[in-house]
């Protein structure tokens, strides 16, 4: 007795002890962390009840349908008179409440939010799908042409509004008929809605796999109970369609008038080229050759864009939406049915497209998805990034056509182009970009096990080499988002061009070695290589400029902070991108005459030993045509452009220097305002890097007090100079693009500008001028008022 | 009487920081510990305040009830409430959608119940 009251305590205590002990030895380090981490929360109060009972709210444990736990009084004209007493502006609220709350609410009776609003009681619950079918509201046979087309045209301009970012349950599954498809008897209406059914979730994985979408692009979740209820088998949709259209043919010929019935086959033509073309962008990941792939893909979508205009003109054959009605097509739409359903924080109220822009959206955007399928033609990194920033700047605003590129190009992180690994798209990248011999296959160089080593380990090993991969995917995101993301990608090229770096220069130690060892021809092609640095140097300074500017797309920047911003890339960046480019244009003369003056030598002494002699003539082949083709100078466009854009930063930084010490420029009351904390805030991500080293504040500050000494007339011409000279360099420039063209008449407008305030003009007032970006995203027109 | 103020007393684990004069455009009048008691306020204002973080019902314009805490509130007696839940008609045994914080405009109020035990003359009833 005695001791089976004593035992159990005994037991507990060794087993605690054995499990202590056990614990020491394993955990003892994340134990200490966790009783650390342990303390620091109660000292930080959680147990303060204010705390506690902001967690219990937050986690909805409190439930509000209990009350009320006394009785309801009415307080009505109480609560009137207790709140006339306060004064205008002033609150009375409960002291857990805040700004977040307040942001967070949701208004009631506003339209836009409340989504409850004028819910008439009397009103039945909107209609489901069998209650439709019971109540004899809704067609499943023998639907006319007209109601037809009417739905068909519905669901396009559904589909569209849901890839504007609205909920897929309040815009495409207010349709009844994708509830239940199977239960449709009407062959085509059924095959239609099948379709559309596939469709969304084909298209919900596409951009699920590229991943650029974000909460306000694009409405990942919606109720997929609605789409779970009958099997995707999106391999049958297009031939399903195509029988239902053979079908369709067969009758219209028997028909006198078959306009009507033809308008319903060139929907269901259009819905069939248009998946399939969506369809075979999921599948890239698991295509043979990607080129086949993409060349179905285009084919598709050309059928699809041929049949648009014939849609476009038949839309006044359908059934149309009834005035003041929300139901996108009199029969067979429900548009309430899922609105006390939606989660309370949901973008409430929508309004779908009509049909007319919606074809437009889908006209456009087809010829989005023949744009992005160039891809494939880009075949190394430079003009791949490239081509994705064109990209973005046209299509940016749609999630879709982003992420259908994206799929398009690679199909995972690893791999590019259909099955091409990264690494070695990226190996071949730096060779096109200024083709260090050592990743010449044919230079014997390549050859050398020390040399492969050190390649492999940079190319394999390092792994910020993502980054590069992360610069692209970035250029797929919305242009808002595109900022912070790029913000973060800065801070990694640090780590990569260190490690450039030092692949540069074990290969110049390795230069050295070889020209001991009296190994000429290898000695020659290692020396002075900064290939790698470079390459990656240029793309760290492309990133920091798309950056910084994309602050005057995305309106961040206030006036008074403009001439810093211009600064910076006008007396550094644009700089650093030329030279960049001049050194990579210089190293391939080099070789490119080196190799000339070798293969002369051989040609020369063709006596001489076979293996040299072979090198030569392969040298001879692989350089040669480049060269034709390519011209020597592969960057000049793109040097002569930042030469322009140098231009342009210069003249608007002089300008804004002018126009602050003309007292032009209306700046922060001096209580609110710390110049410092703007201009670091401004240029945070550039800090982590060691090259190009950041400039402090102070230094900015004296080039500036430096340049504004001059008077204010004298800094006027000096930017008029500026913008001269960006207009000499443009007008230099052939076949110009529209952008061209428009920097050209910015260069142009603002160089007048600054002529007239240096002549004078309107002295006595010290009016703000305008600064329109309307031509030019980075670049205003300057407009005195 | 007593009861309401049970939030009071609780929070008066600290001394009660001398009241702080709040300029006249961000005046705010709080629950808080440190105004609680504080008797120079306003008859109305102290009522406003016993009622804050309590359970409201609004009846809105459109015939919908809301209810939930009461949280904030201005001259215009625009309302917020938290983890409220919206009902279509007055009545019992209806699923309330729950909405989360709302304002409620206060043109748009029609009447306002707060949930309390009755004056003692029609507790006698229950």
């Amino acid at each position: 007795m005695n001791a089976s009251i004593l035992d159990p305590p005994d037991f507990q205590a060794a087993t605690a002890a054995a499990a202590a002990a056990a614990r020491a030895h394993t955990e003892q380090t994340d134990l200490d962390l966790a009783e650390q981490e342990q303390w620091s929360m109660s000292e930080c109060g959680f147990m303060d009840p204010e705390v506690q009972r902001t967690i219990r709210s937050a986690s909805g444990a409190e439930d509000i349908t209990q009350y009320p736990l006394h009785g309801w009084v009415d307080v009505t004209a109480e609560f009137h008179e207790a709140c006339a007493e306060l004064l205008p502006g002033e609150l009375a609220q409960d002291m857990l409440f805040g700004l977040f709350e307040a942001m967070s609410a949701i208004e009631i009776m506003d339209p836009k939010m409340d989504v409850g609003m004028g819910f008439d009681k009397q009103d039945l619950p909107p209609p489901s799908f069998e209650a439709a079918v019971a109540m004899g509201v809704i067609k499943l046979d023998e639907l006319t042409t007209a109601e037809l087309i009417g739905i068909f045209d519905a669901l396009f301009a559904c589909f569209v509004s849901w890839l504007e970012g609205n909920s897929m349950d309040q815009v495409l599954f207010t349709c009844l008929y994708l509830h239940a498809p199977a239960q449709i008897q009407d062959r085509p209406l059924r095959a239609f809605c099948t379709a559309v059914r596939n469709l969304i979730a084909v298209v919900k994985n596409i951009i699920v796999m590229a991943g650029v979408n974000e909460e306000e692009d694009f409405q990942l979740y919606g109720n997929s109970a609605l789409l779970a209820a009958e099997k995707a088998q999106p391999a049958s949709i297009a031939p399903m369609l195509k029988e239902v259209e053979d079908s369709l043919v067969r009758k219209c010929k028997q028909l006198s008038s078959p306009e009507d019935s033809m308008s319903v086959v060139h929907r269901l033509r259009f819905m069939r080229h248009l998946f399939q073309a969506i369809y075979q962008v999921e599948l890239m990941a698991g295509a043979d050759s990607a080129e086949e792939a993409i060349n179905d893909i285009y084919k598709n979508l050309n059928v699809a864009s041929e049949l648009m205009p014939l849609i476009r003109r038949t839309i006044d054959r359908g059934t149309q939406p009834v005035d003041g009605s929300e139901a996108p097509n009199p029969m067979g739409f429900s548009p309430r049915i899922h609105d006390r359903s939606q989660p309370p924080t949901f973008p409430r109220s929508i309004k779908i497209r009509d049909r007319p822009s919606s074809y437009q959206f889908l006209e456009e955007m087809i010829s989005r998805f023949k744009y992005a399928c160039k891809i494939i033609r880009h075949k190394d990194y430079y003009s791949a990034l490239n081509f994705f920033i064109e990209y973005s700047r046209k299509s940016g605003q749609c999630i879709l056509s982003r992420s259908v590129l994206q799929s398009l190009f690679s199909s995972s992180i690893r791999l590019v182009h259909g099955k091409q690994p990264m690494k070695q798209f990226l190996r071949h990248s730096v060779q096109i970009f200024n083709s260090p011999p050592v990743l010449n296959a044919k230079h014997p160089v390549a050859s050398d096990p020390k040399v492969q080593q050190h390649l492999e380990t940079f190319f394999r090993y390092c792994i910020n080499m993502n980054t590069f991969n992360q610069f692209i995917r970035i250029c797929g995101f919305n242009r808002a988002r595109q900022r912070d993301k790029l913000a973060r990608l800065i801070e990694n090229f640090d780590t990569i061009q260190v490690d450039a770096a030092r692949l540069d220069s074990l290969m110049n130690q390795l230069a050295n070695e070889r020209a001991l060892e009296g190994n000429e021809l290898h000695a020659t092609a290692l020396k002075h290589s900064t290939h790698f640095s470079t390459w990656v140097l240029y793309n760290c300074f492309r990133a920091m400029l798309i950056f910084l500017m994309s602050g005057f797309e995305l309106e961040l920047y206030a006036v008074h902070e403009f001439l810093y911003i211009y600064w910076y890339p006008y007396e550094f960046l644009v700089g650093f991108l030329v030279s960049a480019l001049t050194r990579t244009e210089n190293i391939l003369l080099a070789q490119e005459e080196y190799a000339e003056h070798q293969s002369k030598i051989q040609a020369n002494g063709s006596s001489s030993g076979g293996g040299g002699n072979n090198s030569g003539k392969n040298r001879n082949k692989t350089a040669k045509p480049r060269k034709n083709k390519k011209q020597q100078r592969p960057y000049r466009c793109e040097i002569v452009y930042y030469h322009a854009l140098l231009s342009l930063c210069g003249g608007m930084y002089k300008a804004m220097a002018a126009l602050t010490k003309d007292g032009r420029v209306r700046l922060p009351m001096s209580k609110f305002d710390n110049e410092e904390i703007r201009y670091n805030r401004r240029f945070l991500p550039f800090v982590t890097l060691t090259s190009p080293p950041p400039v402090s504040y102070a230094e900015f500050k004296n080039i500036r007090d430096h340049m504004m000494r001059p008077s204010v007339e004298e800094l006027y011409t000096l930017a008029a100079k500026h913008f001269d000279q960006a207009r000499n360099v443009l007008e230099s420039i052939q076949n110009p693009e529209q952008e061209i063209l428009d920097l050209l008449q910015i260069a142009r407008t603002n160089f007048v500008v600054m002529n007239v305030l240096a002549r004078g003009h309107q002295k006595g007032l010290k009016r703000q001028p305008d600064f329109d970006f309307s031509k030019h995203n980075y670049f205003p027109i300057i407009k005195l008022k | 009487m007593t009861d309401l103020s049970v939030t009071g007393s609780q929070m008066q684990v600290k001394a009660p920081p001398p009241p702080t004069p709040i300029s006249e455009p961000f005046r705010i009048t709080t629950n808080a510990p440190h105004q609680i008691n504080d008797e120079t306020l306003s008859p109305g204002r102290r009522r406003l305040q016993k009622w804050l973080g309590r359970v409201l019902r609004i009846k809105i314009s459109d015939g919908r009830i809301l209810v939930g805490f009461f949280n904030c509130t201005d001259r215009d007696a625009n309302i917020v409430l938290s983890m409220c839940a919206e009902y279509l008609v007055e009545g019992e045994g209806q699923e309330p959608r729950l909405l989360g914080n709302v304002m409620v405009p206060g043109k748009h109020i029609v009447s306002l119940n707060i949930d309390e035990p009755k004056p003692a003359s029609s507790s006698l009833f229950l």
